[in-house]
């Protein structure tokens, strides 16, 4: 039993970013389905239209549960101990059980899709589980598209019932396969503290491999290095990576936000705005969460910049973040615009910049704090931040609802931006006064 | 001292309760080599980020050029080359980015002789950082460092993931560029053989403080194990209270010579009241002893 529960909480915590992503996604998703639900009884649609989206979560799920699987099925025991394979499984599956069900609570008391609501996740989690636990690039790829697969049988009149039992069956068969089959993991070269500071959050503590970063960085990076050799100390590059400058993950986010929007027919607009909260706020502050990792990359060229400790390059920093952060949010924004306009999704613009300037003067103001806390495993510094920024937010979006139809929103807004500007000396005063060799040490 | 490029008074550094430098004192001259030597742990990454303001201190100043940190101009900051113990990072970029990129921040970044050094390392610059060895990619920063001709160049361990024909290499670069520029070096590094070949100054650093400072090649014609013979053991007395390690026995006393006497050792065994027996003692032997971890 100690071993099982240590398992978990290996699973858990072998990243800690993702952890905290998956918890604060979930009190999101939850809170976000508490929303839409509301009173009444949501329409079939809605709940296609949700479960779409909580299954992009079952599959990150997945994905963070099965790297760290990955990183445990390294060790030699894998493949001689029975006892120590089959408790890493069985706390494996019971993670992607109990998450699943954390996604899904008593909110759809609809019972006629509760099997669809009920399994379908789970059932996701262990197929998606493949892209990092796939011994090849064709394991990677077709095993997490089976339930893709078995989904299309609708199109030849398979019934409801029969789809759902195919992929039920189907995820036993690969359970079985897991428990019977070795793929023993090669153990990979041991990194050092530096070589995973330079994996980054958005891809690398999912368990996806930090090969696959740096190639595809590398791509991109081609293309700016034009920019790279300009002359000057433009410390850009070394605390920001190439995806978050072309702010290719917002472009990502609000894509997915209108691909799942299209699958209901009302409350689109509600939908666009609560998931643009949603991601608008957990992606910006994902950005700062990959340079906090980055900061180790300044070292060679820390000496040149002036100021009692290091003013000018924390000054330099913040810049570059801000920059990047502000140019982020307006990429998304600009997406969810264009594409609601192409799609023909009727939204309040106004609500949504204001819901934007509001979300990124908040993030402008706190991240510089996030900077500084040095951060081992779960801890309640982290849990404490990790509230605050939310609750911020929270109290943020929902004075401002009262003031929308009202003509005193532009002094409501003035009034948090002047908060914000507050918020933000005491934070940078912080930052500045955290010693430069205790950021080195971020993890 | 004539004309001191770094110098260090009364420096202390600690980690909560552990005292890793105490009341340090150095001072290192233009255009010396200086070899750092300690036991893991002994605090030679925190002496050398140190002197490079990248640790912030207890107690204690560091002047480079006869400045403080923060009087130090920006010309004097731009002089200045580092490599830390465990330089990675950038692995996206390829190696002439990485050295394009990084080298924009330095004045003095010499393209062409940048060019050469990676020609000379066999480095293909087109290639990834991400694909480099270890010891490539300790070679890269290398590299950069000296890339920008420095006139003090502080690296710690460079040579630990070397194969021994890099770290030839390596050593005739240091060689060179200390020869054309005139450049300081100190480096950390467990490889005494290394130590032997390229540095003229090896500082010691024990129990918080350096402990020795001495040059080399007066060191190595000092240090020696004695065996002082006589016929009924032999107390250390006052012709020979420099000697370290002494251990009397049945035929006299064995010691050690660990730092350079006041005299010639010709003229210290010539003079001695018992007759010496002198065996030899490397570098790496005196290190050992002066750790008291000799076998």
């Amino acid at each position: 039993m100690k071993q099982f529960s240590r398992s978990i909480w290996m699973m858990l915590t072998h990243s800690v970013v993702s952890f905290l992503f998956v918890i604060a996604i979930i009190v999101f998703f939850t809170a976000f389905q508490i929303i839409i639900s509301g009173d009444q009884t949501p329409t079939y649609k809605v709940i296609l239209g949700a479960l779409l989206i909580n299954l992009t979560l079952s599959v990150f799920l997945g994905v963070y549960f099965a790297g760290g699987l990955q990183k445990l099925k390294q060790n030699y025991l894998w493949s001689i101990n029975k006892k120590y394979k089959y408790t890493l499984l069985n706390a494996f599956l019971c993670l992607a059980l109990i998450f699943n069900l954390l996604l899904l609570p008593v909110l759809y008391p609809n019972l006629k899709h509760m099997p669809l609501v009920l399994t379908l996740p789970f059932c996701v989690t262990v197929f998606s589980a493949y892209l990092v636990l796939g011994n090849n690039l064709l394991h990677r790829l077709l095993i997490p598209a089976i339930p893709l697969i078995l989904i299309q049988l609708y199109r030849f009149n398979f019934s409801y019932n029969s789809i759902i039992l195919s992929i039920i069956i189907a995820t036993l068969i690969l359970i079985v396969i897991m428990f019977l089959g070795n793929s023993y993991k090669r153990p990979q070269k041991q990194k050092s503290d530096t070589q995973k500071s330079i994996d980054s959050m958005n891809f690398a503590t999912t368990g996806l491999s930090s090969k696959f970063v740096t190639n595809f960085n590398h791509i991109l990076g081609k293309h700016l290095s034009k920019k790279l050799l300009k002359k000057g100390k433009n410390i850009d590059y070394a605390v920001i990576m190439p995806h978050s400058k072309l702010a290719l993950f917002s472009l990502f986010y609000a894509l997915l936000i209108i691909f799942a929007v299209l699958f209901v027919t009302h409350d689109g607009e509600k939908l666009i705005e609560a998931f643009s909260v949603l991601f608008l706020s957990t992606s910006l502050i994902s950005l700062v969460m990959e340079s906090r990792l980055l900061i180790r990359q300044t070292r060679t060229v820390a000496h040149l910049f002036k100021g009692t400790k290091h003013k000018q390059l924390k000054n330099n920093m913040l810049l570059a973040l801000d920059k990047n952060i502000v140019f982020n949010a307006i990429v998304f924004i600009l997406a969810i615009l264009s594409l609601s306009y192409l799609f023909s999704i009727s939204i309040s613009t106004m609500q949504l910049s204001v819901i934007t300037v509001l979300i990124l003067s908040f993030a402008l103001a706190f991240y510089p704090v996030l900077l500084c806390f040095q951060w081992v495993n779960i801890s309640i510094q982290l849990i404490l931040a990790i509230c605050t920024y939310a609750a911020g937010i929270f109290l943020l979006l929902k004075n401002a609802r009262s003031y929308f139809e009202s003509e005193n929103l532009m002094w409501y807004i003035i009034a948090s931006l002047l908060v914000c500007i507050l918020i933000r000396i005491i934070t940078q005063t912080i930052f500045w006064h955290k010693p430069y060799e205790q950021l080195l040490k971020n993890k | 001292m004539n004309n001191p490029i770094i110098s260090i008074t009364n420096l202390s550094k600690s980690y909560k309760v552990h005292n890793v430098l105490k009341n340090l004192n150095w001072q290192v001259e233009q255009g010396d080599i200086v070899a750092l030597l300690g036991k893991n742990g002994a605090g030679k990454s925190t002496l050398l980020e140190s002197i490079m303001n990248l640790r912030e201190i207890n107690q204690g100043e560091i002047k480079l050029w006869n400045h403080s940190w923060p009087a130090l101009s920006q010309e004097n900051r731009e002089k200045i080359g580092f490599v830390a113990q465990d330089n990675v990072g950038f692995e996206w970029m390829r190696v002439q980015d990485f050295l394009a990129y990084l080298g924009g921040f330095f004045t003095h970044f010499d393209k062409n002789y940048c060019a050469k050094i990676i020609d000379g390392w066999g480095l293909n610059p087109k290639k990834k950082v991400a694909d480099l060895s270890g010891g490539q990619k300790q070679i890269l920063h290398v590299i950069q460092a000296l890339s920008i001709k420095p006139e003090l160049l502080i690296l710690d361990e460079p040579v630990a993931h070397l194969d021994p024909s890099m770290r030839r290499k390596f050593i005739s670069k240091l060689i060179d560029l200390s020869c054309e520029h005139n450049t300081t070096v100190i480096f950390s590094s467990h490889i005494i053989s290394d130590l032997e070949r390229i540095a003229n100054k090896v500082a010691l650093l024990k129990d918080g403080k350096i402990n020795s400072y001495y040059e080399v090649e007066q060191l190595k014609s000092h240090i020696a194990y004695l065996k002082i013979q006589s016929d009924q053991p032999l107390e250390q007395s006052e012709y020979f209270n420099e000697l370290s390690n002494w251990h009397s026995h049945a035929q006299g006393a064995t010691a050690s010579i660990l730092s350079p006497l006041n005299k010639s050792l010709q003229q210290f065994i010539k003079e001695s009241p018992h007759p010496i027996e002198i065996t030899p003692m490397t570098l790496e032997d005196w290190y050992l002893e002066m750790n008291n971890e000799a076998i």
